[in-house]
């Protein structure tokens, strides 16, 4: 009788006390639920779980097949950003909707988030003074669409029917993830900051208290 | 089941140095025969089969084909391109509807309001004269409109026909903006001269992409510039040379795409005697019948 069976319900991991009558000896420890009195059934739940997946791994070895390729056959690319600017948010908005199928219907891996807008203010001064003639509030809104395993002849592709399809008013870079660019989408956590500077204060104040 | 399962053992590891030394008895370099080595370098098989260097610099034997790359050199249009009718008529149509779903703007709120105090007022003078409370002068919402308009007037944006296109100058990058432009070369290849894109065989020791990018240069000059799509060529076309000319049996041409950055084009005289820059329709013109086959499968004007 195996006693190392994976089962697939999820007490699988709870052990309990279980003693057997193995021959004429009585054999009792811990084991998992699932292999118990009666095997096949969680003792806890008491499923009878019918297929056992596989045999533990110390007992019958692990299998790994010869022809396992750690790279694939052509080329592929980093994951890379597509990224849209512009300031006119509804055609922006159309155009990274489009870019976005456009990339999936390529058989791509995508993704698809849209980054916090930043905002200009634009004074314009009359002509040799300081009264201000028009104020202005620009906003710059931006989509960005990430592409994975991206295959190196399909790349030109999906550039061209891109750069074909764009917009007037948008802005278009194609270009690997930045760390400065990755931390501008996070709104900084104000309550957080504040706590570690003063504990900041207060461990420097230790260190200099011990130097003394 | 669980008596062949027991039974069954982990797999063994395999003792390194097998895989090689296996593939090693396969190596075609150790197996040849002497003789098989550089055959055609001998000169007593040189001269049965009568070989010689092409004009161009690259070797080879009767019965090869040449390996030439060619560069499909792009101007991307500037401007969008006019909409179709049915397009105009769509585009007026969800207009309108936008405007009938939508709520008032800033501007249009001001302007009723604008309305409602002329009304007031005109309504104060009639009753007591005289003693009606004198608002400050109040820049109303047509005011703003009409200041917006005359700093509107003095823009002038450029004109989508450009000189280029008004002079059909074929040879300027100028010329529609609209449209993507390809750059064409009159090559003599063999005895006759044809328009085809800048075309130059295969040294030795360089990848395709890398003779496509040494033919741009030496045909159209140092100074343009180009940006290539990849490594990989995006169309493929096959000619045989007259039997006459023992040079081979005939060209592979690959087609590179690139992007045209900046730059003139100054044909080089020895090989590209002429260049024009032409739209997708206007190619049907200038090229061979077989040649357009082999490149309308790459072109396309969306």
């Amino acid at each position: 009788m195996s006693l190392l069976l994976n089962f697939v319900c999820c007490h699988l991991e709870q052990e309990v006390e279980y003693r057997l009558k193995v021959g004429r000896r009585v054999v009792s420890g811990w084991v998992h639920t699932a292999q118990a009195a009666r095997p096949n059934t969680c003792e806890i739940c008491c499923k009878t779980n019918v297929r056992a997946l596989s045999r533990s791994a110390p007992v019958a070895g692990i299998f790994e097949p010869d022809d396992l390729k750690l790279e694939p056959d052509i080329p592929e690319y980093p994951p890379l950003k597509l990224q849209m600017r512009g300031y006119d948010f509804v055609i922006l908005e159309s155009y990274a909707k489009y870019v976005h199928g456009l990339a999936d219907s390529l058989g791509l891996d995508t993704d698809a988030w849209a980054v916090p807008a930043r905002s200009k203010d634009i004074h314009t001064f009359k002509p040799n003074s300081t009264v201000v003639d028009n104020k202005y509030s620009l906003k710059m809104f931006e989509r960005v669409v990430q592409i994975e395993s991206v295959p190196s002849p399909r790349l030109p592709i999906l550039l061209e029917m891109m750069r074909t399809h764009a917009p007037e008013g948008v802005t278009i870079n194609v270009k690997e993830s930045e760390p400065e660019e990755e931390e501008f989408r996070y709104i900084p956590d104000k309550e957080m900051r504040d706590l570690r500077q003063q504990m900041k204060v207060i461990e420097d104040a230790r260190e200099e208290r011990r130097k003394k | 089941m669980w008596k062949y399962l027991d039974n069954c053992q982990p797999p063994k590891a395999k003792p390194e140095g097998t895989e090689s030394e296996r593939l090693k008895q396969y190596d075609s370099g150790q197996r040849k025969r002497s003789f098989q080595a550089d055959w055609t370098k001998s000169d007593s098989v040189r001269n049965y089969l009568q070989l010689r260097q092409s004009s161009s610099g690259a070797l080879c034997t009767p019965g090869q084909w040449q390996l030439v790359s060619a560069v499909c050199l792009q101007r991307q249009p500037i401007i969008t391109a006019e909409k179709t009718e049915l397009e105009q008529q769509y585009a007026d149509m969800m207009a309108q509807m936008e405007l009938e779903t939508s709520l008032l703007s800033d501007q249009e709120l001001r302007a009723i309001e604008d309305k409602a105090i002329e009304a007031k007022r005109k309504q104060q003078e009639e009753n007591e004269t005289g003693e009606g409370e004198v608002e400050g002068a109040r820049v109303t919402a047509l005011d703003l409109e009409d200041a917006w308009e005359a700093e509107a007037k003095q823009f002038t944006p450029a004109a989508r026909i450009t000189e280029a296109d008004e002079k059909n100058d074929q040879r300027s990058v100028e010329r529609r903006l609209d449209k993507p432009l390809v750059l064409l070369v009159k090559q003599t290849l063999g005895d006759k001269s044809h328009w085809v894109f800048p075309q130059g065989p295969r040294q030795e020791g360089e990848s395709m992409r890398q003779a496509a990018e040494r033919v741009l240069q030496n045909l159209c000059g140092q100074q343009v510039g180009a940006q290539f799509l990849g490594n990989a060529p995006c169309g493929f076309h096959q000619y045989r040379f007259p039997p006459k000319a023992s040079i081979g049996t005939g060209a592979k041409v690959f087609f590179y795409k690139a992007w045209y950055k900046e730059g003139d084009v100054i044909p080089d005289k020895e090989n590209s005697t002429d260049y024009m820059w032409v739209t997708f329709d206007e190619l049907s013109d200038h090229c061979s019948r077989p040649y357009l086959k082999s490149i309308g499968n790459f072109l396309v004007d969306l």
